[in-house]
């Protein structure tokens, strides 16, 4: 199958490494970039900090404050069992990114293990490696993962298990490609005809040239792991009660949508904005990275 | 040309294959015995035996495999025991619906995308660049979920201009079933309130599914827009002193289309996975819904049903776009 | 160039949309089917831009089965209240009192142990096939036999249908209860497991005697009733339509389509029903009924009826003892969570027993909550701290409990995983048996009796032979208590209404206090919201959340 262009890289450029390495300037080249750092490092904060900033515990239910509109005590209202919808929205926050650095590091190791080895060994394991991946990306992955998260038993740790199921392929055919163009460059073969062991040539060569694809097409993925999340949550087969997932949040919301506005609106506010972040984000590092739209 | 085509149906029998061996799995540690669902809540434990050895639950599983698979290639996927009908017969009548829609968000989705992603590419680095690409990015991050209710609550409830929920108004008699798409047997038909009905009820849809696929490709459209812009062949068009917009029409878009041809499969993907939200939400009764519903209630075989037909879709889908690919662009070769 | 966030400006809009929500718009309604909103011309009716001879219906979720041998759901029985009729019924309102329907008239012997049934004459089935005594006959020995689900209904007082049930002649049937059985009539008027169904049926579309058509009827119906099924799409709608060959004909005022449709989300239902595109709507969140009751274009029901909704304790693994399941009593916050959660739309439950049932005791136990209390009776049960119990519902119904319980629990240091399940799903682990390691510690349901009596209530739920190891039924919490299941069974034959009121007082407080069965959460309400151009309903206490179609008309 013909690897969609929208997940892939091209040709590696040699400058793509020190690129990299100037990260500095990645902000300097659109303001967009500046944006998507500054939103993207205000979501890592609030999931960092949240549990100490939030001003209630994010479970404790007062029934008597059940759908209070926003005021100076609940600054984002309460939901309907009378919890404190920011302290929930941040709490959220959290398992957000916890649930995408999971799937994410699951989805690289395993796909980067297994790129790597079908790109240095080759032949009939290869061919192995690639059909299995192949199988896997002939699923519609929501639906992959919705069925996983069904069969297993709906809950979060099995959402990280379906999705990481829909995610490693990526990233071993992403690292399969490139093991195999680096496999024929001057500077890994003339490694190999100087004696390097296999693994210093991993470790020296392939690893370091590896990586920023893998890193870009990560925070390409860290978007779409969390929307994914959340819609699996929203249908009822991701996070289960109490737990203040975002879309586990709208899905009590629907029922209030005439009576309580503020109910939908904060969680939802939440989830478009660190997605468009983390998208705005890996869409910048991409182009910036990517050698074939040579930057003035 | 011929012993690739013969190397993609090969994989394309092998993919089919592991998806039935996955599904059937997947179905079969998952907990709950099917004996007991297929039976009905009130079946006797006689009755639950009877069935169990009816569907060859008693048997191995490989055994149980072979049947399932003997079943499958005779076309039957067994019966639902949620909606007591063949599979089959329940995704023949839910996937038209389904259809529609996807069809319908693929072409609103994608012209607008490529519309966006030209824009781009011609204002390259501009503050209108920056525009578009901010709107691609949003358009693509936005939750679909989110963005149903919404519309639900603002253009339904509130504005009162569109109809939610189902593909015609309460108590209107579809018409004749030709194509299966609404608007299209509605216009077939001679009846012009049906087709304004039918329009109006894929609004709402169509626009929350066809977002992604705007984001998705403006992406690739400006990409490959600003590749091809490079190439020799466009700077000569310049040079001879052609008209900017006539370049940008015969030569760059029709050659940076390319590229944006081969995503339909991932498209395909990403619909298959809006299609599954959006027709949750917007109670249309289409495969996604059944789908859902099927999920929600472990009926194994509907799930296993819509799981192989969709596995089929999409991967015909990408057959058709690589061998097209393979045709239009001789540079490539699979290696 | 401004940067602006589209997501920032639909939520914008979303914001202001939503403001002025706190009153409901009963002159500024949308008018689907284009043109502008606007005030309506009569704010007192919802505007209605459809066919007037069709009903439509929106319900929660319908289930297919169309057997009256095991159809035994309330989400079954509103498709085929309008497809099948029985004997006699319950008239209006009452929960006691009969009427012919099937038949004309009826009498008992002097002991009440034998009664005869006069069948209206000139009745056929919707096929064609003629209705009479054989009709009635073969329907209950196959209802009885087959012991799909409601065949206790009729069968705990006839247990040899063939022999006790009796052709007189073609339009008399006589039912051989041999005890006396005073109440028989309001048995025969059961909403489930009553329900005549063409003979033909059971002719042609048998396979075998295990079957003998219902497996056919899982998709189809065939009775005397006024409505055909005309289409079934499971999930989504149901549409009957006028059977022309009636028996009680055509004249007067009644729908000639009734669509029963399928939406599980409460706000959608209410969106439909204001924006005129549905006539009846199942009722939505307390804040709904609220805004609905509030809008003069509608008409809210507000009736107490035998419906009661609890949670099962199951009598296994950490609740074993019933000092466990006290404890669980105790600690469920019941006059916070009727009054703010459920804003009243559920009223307190006294004990296990419906207040309408028969031998309800005002005097019964009622639980304060009391978290010392609770803490000291697990010690005593020997619970251990963190010890996580599982509770299950199914969507829509129970969430809110759950997480109450969930914050209740942690309070005494136990843990509480909530699990949905869909609603079939979720029926099926309730009535089939599994290792207690498989089974949820509660589970939030609700029931109500098939008539008005407190054995009938109790067997199912209660009886140790209702348990799902014994049959497919609703003791899904394993209770067993020898001197409850003594007094079930006792009860269905005990004429003296003094003495079996006080039989069930024990009963009860065996259940409640002593070894409780459940956490008796509320009595429902039904609360269906109806168009103020809609005529006819009646809201019988024992026919819940299932309408006479045709009764129903549009003013």
């Amino acid at each position: 199958m013909i690897e969609p262009l929208a997940r892939s890289f091209g040709r590696p450029g040699a400058g793509l490494v020190r690129r990299f390495a100037g990260a500095r300037r990645f902000v300097g080249v659109s303001r967009l970039n500046l944006l998507a750092v500054a939103l993207v490092g205000l979501v890592v904060l609030a999931a960092v900090f949240g549990e100490i900033l939030a001003p209630f515990p994010p479970n404790a239910i007062t029934l008597l404050d059940r759908l209070k509109p926003p005021s100076s005590i609940h600054l984002f209202g309460t939901d309907d069992y009378g919890r404190d919808l920011l302290s929930r929205v941040l709490a959220g926050a959290r398992i957000s990114l916890q649930v995408a650095t999971i799937v994410l590091s699951i989805s690289v190791v395993v796909g980067t293990t297994l790129g790597a080895v079908a790109g240095l060994v080759g032949g009939l394991v290869d061919e192995a490696i690639m059909r299995v991946t192949d199988l896997f990306l002939a699923f519609p992955a929501l639906i992959l993962a919705a069925a996983i998260a069904a069969t297993l038993g709906a809950d979060l740790s099995t959402t990280i298990l379906a999705l990481a199921t829909v995610f490693w392929p990526w990233y071993a055919r992403l690292v399969r490609g490139q093991v195999l163009s680096l496999r024929e460059r001057e500077f890994v073969l003339a490694a190999r005809v100087a004696g390097a062991r296999a693994s210093r040539v991993v470790r020296v060569h392939l690893i370091p040239n590896v990586l920023p694809f893998v890193i870009v097409q990560m925070s390409l993925d860290v978007g779409y792991v969390i929307l994914s999340t959340s819609a699996l949550s929203f249908l009822g087969l991701g996070a289960q009660p109490p737990t203040p997932e975002w879309g586990a949040m709208l899905t009590d919301a629907r029922g209030y949508l005439r009576d309580a506005w503020w109910f939908p609106t904060f969680p939802g506010l939440a989830l478009a904005f660190t997605v468009v972040a983390f998208n705005l984000l890996g869409d910048g590092l991409r182009d910036w990275l990517d050698p074939r739209l040579g930057r003035h | 040309m011929r012993r690739l085509l013969a190397r993609r149906l090969i994989f394309v029998v092998f993919v089919l294959w592991g998806v039935t061996l996955i599904t059937f799995f997947l179905a079969r540690v998952a907990p709950g015995d099917p004996a007991r669902l297929i039976a009905g809540a009130h079946a006797n434990a006689a009755a639950i035996a009877n069935v169990r050895a009816l569907y060859g639950l008693d048997q191995p599983l490989v055994v149980q495999y072979g049947h399932y698979m003997a079943d499958l290639l005779r076309g039957d996927l067994g019966t639902s025991f949620v909606t007591r009908r063949p599979v089959a017969e329940d995704i023949r009548a839910f996937l038209p619906a389904t259809a529609e829609l996807s069809v319908f968000a693929l072409l609103v989705g994608s012209s607008a995308g490529i519309a966006l992603g030209v824009f781009a590419a011609l204002r390259r680095g501009s503050r209108s660049d920056a525009a578009a690409r901010l709107i691609a990015v949003a358009s693509l991050s936005m939750p679909a979920f989110w963005l149903a209710m919404l519309l639900q609550l603002v253009v339904y409830s509130r504005l009162g201009w569109l109809p939610f929920g189902g593909r015609l108004d309460t108590g209107m008699a579809p018409p004749p079933q030709v194509t299966g798409f609404m608007t299209i047997d509605s216009l077939l038909a001679g009846q012009p309130e049906t087709f304004v009905a039918s329009v109006r009820h894929l609004v709402m849809p169509v626009f929350t599914l066809a977002l992604a696929e705007v984001g998705l490709m403006a992406r690739i459209v400006r990409t490959s827009m600003l590749e091809v812009v490079g190439e020799d062949y466009i700077r000569t068009a310049e040079a001879k002193g052609l008209a900017r917009r006539r370049v940008v029409v015969r030569h760059a878009l029709r050659n940076a289309l390319l590229p944006a041809v081969t995503v339909l499969g991932l498209e395909a993907a990403l619909l298959a996975g809006g299609v599954f939200l959006v027709e949750t939400i917007f109670a249309w009764p289409g495969i996604g819904r059944y789908a859902y519903d099927a999920i929600r209630a472990s009926d194994y075989s509907a799930i296993m049903g819509v799981t192989v037909v969709g596995a089929v879709i999409y991967v015909a889908i990408n057959l058709v776009v690589d061998i097209g690919y393979l045709y239009l662009d001789p540079r490539i070769r699979y290696s | 160039m401004q940067r602006r966030w589209p997501a920032l400006l639909v939520s914008a809009l979303f914001i202001v949309s939503a403001c002025g929500t706190g009153e409901p718009p009963p002159t500024a309604s949308p008018t689907p089917g284009g043109g502008t909103p606007g005030p309506t011309p009569t704010p007192a009716v919802a505007p209605l831009g459809r066919d007037t001879d069709t009903l439509v219906v929106a319900v929660d979720a319908f289930n297919a089965d169309f057997d009256p041998a095991s159809a035994y759901l309330q989400s079954e029985a509103l498709i085929w209240r309008g497809i099948y009729e029985s004997l006699v019924r319950l008239k209006g309102d009452s929960a006691s009192e009969v009427e012919p329907l099937l038949a004309d008239s009826w009498e008992a012997n002097a002991d009440k142990s034998s009664w005869t049934f006069h069948l209206h004459p000139g009745v056929t089935f919707s096929d064609g096939e003629p209705f009479d005594a054989q009709a009635v006959k073969d329907n209950y020995v196959r209802t009885i036999g087959l012991a799909l689900g409601t065949n206790f209904i009729l069968g705990a007082f006839i247990t040899d249908p063939a022999k006790q049930i009796v052709v007189v002649d073609p339009l008399t049937v006589r039912f051989d209860i041999g005890a006396p059985t005073p109440h028989f009539d309001v048995v025969m008027a059961a909403l489930f497991g009553t329900g005549v169904v063409s003979p033909r049926v059971l002719r042609e579309h048998s396979t075998g005697d295990a079957d003998q058509g219902h497996e056919w009827l899982l998709g189809h119906a065939v009775g005397t009733g006024p409505y055909v099924m005309e289409t079934l799409a499971p999930g989504d709608q149901v549409v009957l339509v006028q059977n022309p060959n009636y028996w009680r004909g055509w004249d007067g005022a009644h729908f000639k389509k009734i669509i029963i449709r399928s939406i599980p989300e409460a706000s959608t239902r209410r969106q439909l029903l204001e924006s005129g595109e549905v006539d009846i709507a199942y009722a939505g969140t307390p804040e709904d009924t609220a805004a609905v009751r509030a809008d003069p274009r509608f008409f809210v029901g507000d009736f107490k009826n035998l419906d009661l909704t609890y949670i099962i304790l199951g009598a296994y693994g950490p609740l074993a003892k019933p000092e466990a399941r006290q404890a669980m009593n105790y600690l469920f916050p019941y006059d916070d969570f009727l009054n703010t959660v459920q804003k009243g739309t559920l009223e307190r439950a006294n004990g296990v027993f419906p207040d309408l049932l028969l031998t309800q005791d005002p005097g019964v136990f009622m639980y304060p909550t009391d978290i010392p209390k609770a803490q000291q009776l697990l010690d005593a049960a020997g619970v251990a701290p963190g010890t996580e119990l599982t509770y299950e519902y199914y969507t829509g119904f129970g969430k809110e409990a759950g997480l109450v319980m969930q914050d209740q629990l942690a309070k005494v240091g136990l843990k509480l995983k909530i699990v949905e399940k869909e609603f079939s799903a979720m029926n099926a682990d309730l009535t089939t048996d599994r290792p207690v390691e498989e089974r949820a510690n509660m589970y939030y349901w609700g029931w109500w009796p098939d008539y008005n009596d407190p054995s009938n209530f109790s067997w199912i739920l209660f009886h140790s032979g209702a348990a799902p190891d014994a049959c497919p039924c609703y003791n899904s919490g394993y209770y067993k208590n020898s001197r409850v299941d003594e007094i079930i069974d006792a009860g269905f034959t005990e004429t003296d209404a003094t003495k079996l009121a006080a039989m069930f007082k024990e009963a009860q407080d065996i259940l409640v206090r002593q070894d409780p069965a459940w956490i008796p959460v509320g009595q429902q309400l039904d609360e269906t919201y109806f168009r103020s151009d809609i005529a006819g309903q009646v809201f019988n206490p024992l026919y819940i959340l299932t309408w006479d179609y045709y009764a129903l008309s549009r003013e």
